[in-house]
């Protein structure tokens, strides 16, 4: 096929995805109650048309010689400035987009039966959508305005669907966190679109990537870092994203774990020929993936809630990924976000039905022996905490070992692998954790629970998401070539390094099983369970003392300290104790005394004999 | 609602705190109820203690063992305050009031329940000035030592400010 | 219907449309300059009315108990802030405690903000609130948590830069590849082809 035929489909296939997902949006305007009604099977519909139309879009893309189809239609500009609304689906965002569609098709379904009875259930579906939307817009831009658009309107999305429950304080608390979080990373985000605009007069990407060799590109890309230290959850911008599991769990699947939090390794991923020669960002990356995949994986050793551990692996993967970002290798992150959202979403999916199933119970140590009651479930949640751990030949396996054997074979901080390495066994042991609390041993819920997992919304999301975590990983090993070669001859213990620390995690896990259900004690040493358990302190520490000082200093130094300044030392209160002073010293010197009068005469001979003199 | 508690009742608080935090410790069973008995052994010791002085103290340095050994993370019941549904359907709970609002075309679609909440309304105004006066005649002089309010004392009366508890929003939706 | 009325009586005026009436009305009546007249209108808007203020710093034991009154306190925990000047007046200083640290099972006027109706404020109560700074005691302390957290920062830090100084390193040795190590397809000169030929295995 011509290009030329290729433009032309590929722009209209896009046009046609965003307006099928636009449909039950626009529809939701119309003033109908049985339109509203039913929304939500609108959605699911719509959701699953656009990914039928978003694969042979992907075909297409493969088959075009640079892997990437790209439009731009004028949207406004100045006398001096244009800014395009432009499209690029190249390879990245011709496999995220069917993964992003299956994935959030797949939790839809699953949200028609865990939000069953919310009076509001609609709108669920509805926000929902827009998210996806905003992020289709963002992996396809390619422009950093269009892109920042996307950015944000993940970012709002994440902040309504937290605060789902608006009555619930925490609800609010963590919607509020994430978006302060989310905040301090858009700092970063405007200071680099207007580092660009400023220097290089553009926000088309392919127009910065040309024009950008002879900049010292280390602040633009100091504010890329933050941007996606703010949104990916790395460590220091990271404690949103536990406390974002206040939202239901649908939200937490698609949100929290596979699509939005991945924005920001997205965003370095799209931003990666900037950073190829840039030797101190490659090195930021590397120390801040390695310190949050590492923290993140102690927090999550000692948690019971079901969700916050799963949300701290996520973070810890998030981790991992911003490693492979630091070894100059994209689209090892980009692979490992693929696989990652696969089995990630349907982890919180069978973290949702065993919450359904237990009547809101999240906490582990009221689990325990579910695989018998609940069978696909658990058998779900083995699959995708083994593909999380990096079991040979599930999802997880080849993105994770990838990196890992990346950074091994690199003359690169050996610390950073360290790290790694650690964390690694840390997923190994946490997930074995999850695993033998829920649905291993004894049941410790209550007996009179009508538990039940026969719902085909249900059964049938999570079926789809394990064969994706089965598969995803080859499937996408096939199509997609990785750009540099991979290093072919390594010595065995590099090569094996990923698989031996995993397996010695497991054992490790498994020893302490043992150990535990001993409990020759009654609780263990605080200062090392303590740490883990409270989230290593850092929301105790800085969410205490950062609002705090903030508040305090705003109250005081700006409200009572400058009306004090203004009333009492300088204002009215000032001119009222300067003319009293003046008029008592005025008064002081009337009194008619004959002293007074010899002074200042003497006072003003002595000034006109001066004048005169000079 | 008694403003102090009795020593027993402050005693067998922090037994069920500590159950409870042993509880979110030994997560096992068997393991738990094995550590309560030797915890219920340590309560029983000094239970006949006659002293009020050593018994003071030794709830005191109870309370502080507590606060040493506590759970950073104690197992909450989901719908309890800290708990992960705690609050969750507040934001579908709206005050009865807003009914008064509505137009009288909404009215009309549910014409029962309307026509019965006039009659309640009407109750309401019938019984209001009895339950301030009852009130007015029960309070002492100070203001009021306790905030439990009196229940009903004549046949036939309704208790004061019943209307809140008639009214309140259910506390699941469905 | 007499209850749904008065309701509806009480609801609050939308005060925007008031002052933008009154503005009108200033320029419309008065026929000399409309600029003087206006300072009345604009007046009005600004700062707290008298008796929304605190009042005067009390001095004798009579003031202090009429102060503690008009905050609906008992006279032993009435203390106002020191008076130097700051304006606090006879404004309470209560306890800095968060309303997220009262207890969640007393049946409280507001359940949101924890709070009774004609409780008397905290000072910096928007600091306090629910959402805010907590200050529920935490078991462990305050020191000795920074202390962790930020020596475990430190030191995975110092560990980083370590790791920078010491790098990992397995040697590998160069790709080996048949037909003189492409020597062709590396863009070699097919006149000038090596005498010997690589070999890269041994029989």
């Amino acid at each position: 096929m011509a290009p030329n035929t290729h433009t032309t489909l590929v722009t209209s296939l896009i046009i046609m995805i965003l307006f099928v997902l636009a449909r039950p949006c626009l529809l939701s305007l119309l003033p109908k109650e049985k339109i509203l009604a039913t929304l939500r099977f609108l959605t699911v519909k719509g959701v699953l048309t656009a990914f039928f139309l978003s694969l042979p879009l992907g075909v297409l893309v493969l088959c075009v010689e640079d892997n990437a189809l790209a439009f731009s239609i004028p949207w406004f500009s100045t006398p001096s400035f244009n800014i395009f609304f432009s499209v690029k689906y190249d390879l990245y965002a011709a496999i995220f987009v069917p993964v992003a569609l299956y994935v959030t098709w797949s939790i839809l379904v699953f949200a028609t039966s865990y939000m069953k009875g919310n009076p509001k259930i609609d709108h669920f579906f509805l926000f929902l959508l827009i998210f996806l939307i905003s992020m289709i817009l963002l992996v396809s831009s390619n422009n950093m305005f269009q892109l920042f658009i996307g950015w944000e309107g993940v970012g709002i999305m994440s902040f309504l669907l937290i605060s789902w429950w608006y009555g619930r304080a925490d609800a609010n608390t963590s919607a509020l966190q994430a978006v302060l979080y989310n905040r301090v990373g858009d700092v970063g985000m405007l200071f680099t679109m207007g580092w660009m605009a400023t220097n290089l007069n553009s926000l088309e990407l392919d127009v910065l990537f040309n024009n950008a060799g002879n900049y010292n590109l280390t602040p633009p890309l100091c504010g890329l870092m933050l941007a996606a230290a703010g949104k990916s959850a790395q460590f220091g911008l990271h404690p949103w994203l536990p406390a974002a599991m206040e939202g239901p769990t649908p939200v937490s699947a698609l949100l929290h774990s596979s699509t939005m939090v991945v924005a920001g390794i997205f965003l370095l991923i799209r931003f990666s020929p900037l950073m190829d020669g840039n030797q101190f960002a490659l090195t930021t990356c590397l120390w801040m993936g390695a310190l949050t995949t590492f923290f993140t994986a102690v927090c999550a050793l000692a948690q019971n809630d079901i969700k916050k551990i799963i949300a701290f692996s996520t973070s810890s993967q998030l981790g991992l990924m911003m490693v492979a970002i630091g070894l100059n290798q994209p689209q090892l992150a980009f692979f490992h976000i693929c696989t990652h959202a696969f089995f990630k979403a349907m982890l919180f999916m069978c973290a949702g039905s065993f919450i359904h199933a237990l009547n809101d119970e999240q906490d582990i140590r009221k689990m325990g022996g579910l695989f018998n009651i609940l069978p696909t479930t658990s058998t779900c949640f083995t699959i995708g905490s083994l593909a999380l751990i990096g079991t040979p030949f599930l999802a997880g396996f080849y993105s994770k070992d990838a990196i890992i054997e990346a950074l091994a074979v690199t003359h690169l901080n050996s610390c950073a692998l360290l790290f790694v390495l650690v964390a690694t066994s840390f997923t190994a042991v946490y997930s074995l954790r999850l695993i033998y609390y829920v649905t291993m041993g004894q049941p410790r819920f209550s007996p009179l629970l009508a538990i039940t997992e026969n719902d085909p919304a249900i059964l049938k999301p999570l079926a789809r998401l394990a064969w994706g975590s089965i598969v995803a990983g080859l499937l996408i090993t096939c199509i997609f070539t990785p750009f540099k070669t991979p290093v072919m001859t390594l010595p065995p213990l590099a090569k094996t390094i990923a698989i031996v620390v995993t397996v010695m995690g497991l054992l490790f896990a498994l020893e302490l099983a043992k150990q535990t259900s001993k409990q020759l004690k009654h609780s263990p040493n605080p200062f090392t369970h303590h740490f883990s358990n409270m989230l290593g302190y850092f929301p105790l520490v800085f969410h205490r003392m950062a609002p705090k000082m903030s508040l305090y200093f705003g109250q005081h130094l700006a409200n009572q300290m400058m009306d004090q300044t203004w009333m009492e030392k300088s204002g009215p209160k000032k001119a009222s104790n300067t003319n009293e002073s003046a008029s008592a010293a005025l008064t002081a010197a009337q009194r008619g005394m004959i002293k007074t009068f010899l002074t200042l005469f003497l006072l003003t001979s002595v000034l006109g004999v001066l004048i005169v003199l000079y | 609602m008694a403003a102090y508690l009795t020593h027993q009742q402050k005693v067998l608080r922090l037994y069920k705190k500590s159950l409870r935090h042993l509880e979110s410790w030994c997560v096992f069973r068997d393991k738990y109820r094995f550590y309560a008995c030797l915890l219920r052994a340590r309560f029983d010791e000094n239970k006949n203690e006659k002293d009020m002085v050593k018994a003071t103290m030794m709830l005191k340095a109870g309370e502080e063992e507590w606060w040493e050994k506590q759970h950073p993370q104690p197992y909450i019941f989901p719908d309890s305050p800290g708990g992960t549904s705690y609050e969750r359907h507040e934001c579908y709970k709206h005050p009865e009031w807003l009914l008064d609002h509505w137009h009288p075309a909404e009215k009309a679609m549910y014409p029962d329940y309307f026509a019965k909440r006039e009659q309640w309304k009407k109750l309401r105004l019938e019984s209001w000035d009895k339950e301030v006066a009852q009130l007015q005649a029960e309070t002492e002089k100070e203001g009021p030592r306790t905030e439990a309010l009196p229940p009903a004392r004549k046949e036939g009366d309704l208790p004061p400010l019943w209307w809140q508890f008639v009214t309140r929003p259910r506390s699941v939706p469905s | 219907m007499r209850a749904s009325q008065s309701v509806r009586e009480q609801q609050p005026v939308n005060m925007a449309g008031v002052g933008f009436r009154r503005w009108a009305q200033l320029l419309s009546e008065r026929k000399g300059s409309g600029i003087p007249a206006l300072f009345p209108g604009a007046r009005a808007a600004a700062g707290l009315a008298k008796d929304g203020l605190p009042g005067s710093f009390p001095k004798t034991p009579e003031e202090k108990a009429a102060a503690a009154k008009k905050y609906n306190m008992r006279v032993e925990d009435y203390e106002p802030y020191p008076d130097n000047g700051e304006g606090f007046g006879d404004y309470p200083k209560l306890p800095d405690k968060s309303q997220q640290e009262r207890d969640p099972w007393y049946q409280w006027d507001h359940p949101d903000l924890r709070r009774n109706w004609g409780e008397p404020m905290h000072w910096d109560f928007d600091m306090y609130i629910r959402n805010r700074v907590d200050t529920t005691p935490s078991p462990v302390q305050w020191s000795s948590a920074c202390k962790q957290l930020f020596g475990f920062i430190g030191g995975a830090l110092f560990l980083l830069y370590l790791g920078e100084l010491f790098p990992s390193y397995h040697p590998v040795g160069p790709k080996q590849y048949p037909y003189n190590n492409l020597y062709l397809e590396k863009g070699g000169d097919p006149e000038k082809q090596p005498e010997e030929e690589v070999k890269n295995y041994e029989i």
